[in-house]
């Protein structure tokens, strides 16, 4: 089944968006129900726009599923993300004032309706205490010592990658070392918010890897005092932006070394991801009406 | 009494001493339109000084929202409808205010936007620097719309000055005229007759 997967995968591949039609995307040459999609930049608004982009990405990934089941845990996890997405949006409606909520058409863990009635941080947690995103205890340990907004943020993203590594033990160690530099790209964020003493206690705390300076400047192929440099000035596109290019780079690299094995599941995976961002980045800037330079600067180009 | 019933009313040194008394009010109240009408000239004019400054708040304020759009770009319209939400948004109030003597609409801010949930430094930058430039919008606004208002206000005592100049005082200047021109008639007639009279009595 791992062979058909793979195959299938190569097939999956050649249907992702190429640079170019990117470019006349940006540019309004073409619009998306050209290339596969079902809905029209013009015509549809920003929700329904994005409804449809990430149908499309889950659906991808629930295909492979059905082509192998064995590997289900790998692809849900994957897909996990947006749902980890949703419950942080949640989170910040649940603080914020009460308006209209929106949230990414993934459900697994938690029924969607259910999140939305959910009326408060309480009821959230308890509903995630049967899931692999379950932060109740190491919450009550913690709480007074963050902001409990914050608190209950960073757990979840600590929660999810050691639920998401843990999908990862039978597959290879290049699509770990690709899962952890993912992680690192997420870390560097609360580095930015909490600072480092205060991310790598909650690691320890949470019983996960933690996080040096060092190692983020080693990865990241930057002097650690660029690295701190981004962080004290809370540039955290630019250091985003850098490390995502890193990567890339790497993924691409591993990849030419990778080719018949899971790893090019996981490309194909992290592709489809990359253009379900992608094509939002398209539509809210053309929707805004940035300037198309910024819009396809925007973009990482993966095919 | 209205303009047009000047000239119905009797030629008597009465008429003429009220009309003169009137014409020395409306000239008074001229006076005093018109002292008014440069106040509120050297009031635009002082705010208008201060337009100046609109391009480079416009400037700002198209920058800070180019930040905006690019910050919901990068990172994601679910990321950003949630940071969003999290920010309690100012309050602000239309209030009649006086300037000047004259009643202008003025919009006050009576709570700043609340954004002490926001714990991102990339979203606080934003929200703060797009605050700061609709704030200075919301001035420039309240001088447009005082300028806008003395305006009128100028251009409704520039009427009524205009009026009284080039109409309400040349009609009763006039009919002053025709009422002195009226009365010396009437002196010189009775003068002719008293004369008439008296070389009339010398004969007899």
């Amino acid at each position: 089944m791992k062979v058909y997967l793979i195959t299938r995968t190569y097939g999956l591949h050649l249907h992702l968006l190429k640079s170019e039609d990117y470019d006349m995307l940006v540019q309004g040459k073409i619009d998306l129900n050209k290339l596969g999609y079902n809905v029209s930049i013009e015509k549809n608004s920003v929700e329904e726009l994005l409804n449809d982009i990430v149908r499309k990405f889950v659906n991808r990934i629930l295909f492979l599923e059905k082509v192998a089941p064995e590997y289900s845990s790998f692809f849900r996890a994957f897909l996990e993300r947006l749902e980890v997405e949703n419950i942080k949006a949640k989170l910040r409606y649940l603080h914020g004032i009460k308006g209209m909520e929106y949230y990414y058409p993934y459900e697994f863990l938690i029924d969607k309706n259910v999140l939305i009635s959910l009326n408060s941080e309480r009821e959230l947690i308890e509903h995630l205490r049967k899931t692999p995103l379950d932060i109740e205890h190491h919450l009550k340990r913690l709480k007074g010592r963050i902001e409990p907004i914050l608190l209950v943020e960073v757990l979840l993203d600590i929660k999810y990658y050691e639920y998401y590594f843990s999908s990862l033990r039978n597959l290879e160690k290049t699509i770990f070392q690709m899962a952890y530099l993912e992680r690192i790209i997420t870390l560097i964020y609360w580095y930015m918010v909490l600072g480092e003493e205060q991310v790598n206690k909650l690691l320890s705390i949470c019983n996960a890897t933690r996080l040096r300076m060092k190692e983020i400047s080693r990865i990241l192929e930057l002097s650690q005092e660029k690295v701190k440099e981004y962080i004290e000035n809370r540039e955290y596109t630019h250091l985003v932006e850098v490390a995502e290019n890193v990567f890339i780079r790497k993924l691409k690299k591993l990849v030419l070394r990778n080719k018949n094995n899971m790893f090019f599941v996981y490309y194909y995976m992290f592709s489809s991801y990359t253009e379900m961002r992608n094509l939002e980045r398209i539509i809210l800037g053309r929707k805004m009406e940035l300037r198309p330079e910024i819009i396809r600067g925007s973009l990482k180009i993966l095919c | 009494m209205s303009l047009s019933e000047i000239r119905f009313l009797p030629v008597s040194r009465g008429t003429l001493i009220r009309l003169k008394q009137k014409l020395e009010m409306i000239e008074r109240g001229k006076s005093v339109l018109e002292m008014r009408r440069e106040q509120l000239v050297k009031e635009i004019f002082l705010l208008s000084r201060k337009l100046s400054e609109r391009a480079n708040i416009e400037h700002e304020y198209i920058r800070a929202l180019e930040d905006v759009s690019r910050l919901r770009l990068l990172r994601g319209d679910i990321n950003f409808h949630s940071m969003v939400s999290l920010v309690t948004p100012p309050k602000i109030e239309i209030l009649p205010t006086s300037v000047q003597g004259v009643i202008v609409p003025q919009a006050r801010i009576f709570e700043e936007p609340d954004l002490s949930k926001i714990n991102d430094p990339e979203f606080l930058r934003v929200f703060k620097r797009l605050w700061r430039a609709i704030r200075a919008l919301i001035d420039i606004a309240n001088l447009e719309v005082a300028i806008e208002k003395l305006s009128e206000q100028l251009a409704y005592i520039n009427r009524i000055v205009n009026s009284l100049e080039k109409s309400v005082m040349p009609m009763y200047k006039e009919y002053i005229s025709y009422i002195e021109e009226r009365i010396e008639e009437e002196m010189i007639e009775e003068f002719v007759k008293l004369k008439g009279f008296s070389e009339a009595k010398e004969r007899l």
